[in-house]
């Protein structure tokens, strides 16, 4: 960070950019593959870099701890402004147009559960059984967090579209909805307060190492840097741990994982 | 027959499933199975109910500490507050995920970084520096068009590549343009260039085996306007390879 310092400050901000514009460039394309976007997400974030004459980079050099990556840094910059420059550009995401835009293993996903109103664990079984016979169970429980994410939460758990949403379509790729049974709102709320409550109930770092290992999908080993631990094999003890933990207070509860 | 202990059963289980070993064992013992499938069920359960479209709140994390998250570098002192803090927020947990996926990504670690060439002794005396500042600075920023990234590299490329020319000039906010100019592409024996607004129109296109071309009195620019060029070069029989668009403004007088 020693072009901060330098009398030449525009001189010095090209250097920058022209040091690290690919991997900038990289970590956009991970994002969006429109052609104008990552353009318009790049001016974005070399906008939020030069801001206030350098002010993150000069906070970044101020603060940056030993061992810390620039580059890190800089993907979390690049991730944060993209998302931004996305919800600008898109506003919320529509669960019809997401669904529209949804990969082939999340399109089945939606189609499995939401339409055939299948379980999870039936649905990556049958998954397995036909089109992705080699499918992880970690892969499937990223993109199915994905699809949740992508129809934005609308609907109550494990039974999508009881409640029937216009601007959901009633069919994809020529599937006809299946007229399962509907769960009552009231009841279905009832059962996320009881998994809120159980998740809370764990200790944060064992409630976070969940999160992080399961839902959000992270590789053991940095989800154990990421929390604070010895190593993947405390993530799998602890997730091990944290899931019957869940379970038997969700039982409890009178709730059966499968019901949710 | 002995069970897996529970780290490589969820390892199986919510993982990749890769473990030949475990997957044998677990192929003929019914408890395993049960165990597998319970924690399949509460994984996805949670995995479903889940949702990072939340706004962000004044106790979200900077980007300096979600990557000292991912680094793995936040300090004792403040790991409880942090931990506690993303146990409870969607929005942040999912930029620890998506920093983390980005930092480990090999197109994006391999990305990194471009050698910045330059003399150092030309940063120690002002003149030199400003000439170094120059030729930075005309290299700064590419743009990109079809999402493939090029280097800018400051010597001559290997003849036997097809390299497309860069454009130098002009770029950012000028007073007038009375001319543009790129830099050579090897093998090149013509030169197409064009200046056009930003949603499209083409304004003026010209031909030279120059790198350099002149921009005719009649073309119009307007002060305050942007507008975007780039040059094709002609390195082999109509085949062309275009530099990367290139974005000026005529200064409001």
């Amino acid at each position: 960070m020693a072009f901060l310092t330098a009398g030449d400050r525009d001189a010095a901000w090209d250097a920058l950019i022209t040091h690290y514009r690919r991997l900038i460039f990289a970590a956009i394309r991970r994002t969006t593959s429109d052609a104008d976007h990552v353009m318009d997400v790049f001016a974005a974030v070399c906008e939020t870099l030069r801001a206030d004459d350098c002010r993150r980079l000069r906070d970044y050099a101020a603060r940056a701890r030993p061992g810390s990556k620039f580059s890190t840094w800089l993907c979390a910059v690049v991730h944060n402004r993209a998302i931004d420059c996305l919800r600008e550009r898109e506003g919320r995401p529509r669960p019809s147009a997401a669904a529209g835009r949804m990969p082939p293993l999340q399109r089945h996903i939606y189609e499995r559960v939401f339409l055939q109103q299948r379980s999870h664990v039936e649905a990556y079984e049958l998954l397995r059984s036909d089109t992705f016979p080699t499918l992880a169970f970690g892969s499937f429980l990223a993109a199915l967090r994905d699809v949740y994410r992508a129809v934005g939460r609308e609907t109550p758990l494990a039974t999508p579209f009881a409640t029937r949403d216009e601007s959901i379509p009633e069919t994809l790729s020529g599937l006809e909805p299946h007229a399962g049974p509907s769960l009552d709102p009231s009841v279905a709320a009832e059962r996320e307060a009881v998994l809120t409550e159980a998740m809370a109930s764990l200790p944060v770092d064992d409630r976070l190492a969940v999160q992080l290992y399961v839902v959000e999908g992270m590789p053991a080993t940095d989800v154990a840097r990421a929390v604070g631990l010895s190593g993947a094999k405390a993530v799998y003890n602890r997730v091990y741990r944290a899931l019957a933990a869940l379970r038997e207070r969700l039982q409890r509860a009178g709730v059966g994982a499968g019901d949710l | 027959m002995t069970c897996p202990a529970p780290e490589p059963l969820v390892a199986f289980a919510l993982g990749d499933g890769s473990d030949g070993r475990v997957a044998r064992h677990v192929a003929t013992c019914e408890r395993c199975q049960g165990d597998v499938t319970e924690l399949r069920e509460v994984a996805a359960t949670l995995a479903a109910s889940d949702s990072a479209d939340a706004a962000p709140t004044a106790a979200c994390l900077d980007e300096l500490t979600i990557a000292d998250v991912v680094d793995g570098v936040l300090p004792d002192a403040r790991r409880h507050e942090v931990n506690t803090h993303l146990a409870h927020c969607a929005r942040c947990r999912s930029a620890v995920r998506a920093t983390a996926a980005l930092a480990r990504d090999p197109e994006v670690v391999g990305a990194r970084p471009v050698p910045v060439r330059h003399d150092r002794r030309a940063w120690a005396v002002g003149a030199a520096a400003a000439a170094a500042a120059i030729v930075i600075a005309a290299v700064g920023v590419q743009m990109r068009e079809g999402g493939r990234a090029r280097d800018a590299v400051l010597r001559e490329p290997a003849i036997t590549s097809t390299v497309a020319p860069l454009a130098l000039a002009p770029r950012g906010d000028v007073t007038s343009v009375p001319r543009i100019l790129w830099s050579r592409a090897p093998g090149a024996d013509e030169y197409r260039a064009r200046i056009q607004t930003p949603d499209g129109s083409i304004v003026w296109e010209g031909r030279t085996a120059d790198t350099s071309i002149a921009i005719p009195r009649t073309v119009r620019l307007v002060a305050g306007q942007s507008y975007v060029w780039r040059v094709e070069a002609e390195t082999q029989w109509q085949r062309w390879v275009a530099s990367d668009f290139t974005t000026f403004r005529i200064a409001p007088p």
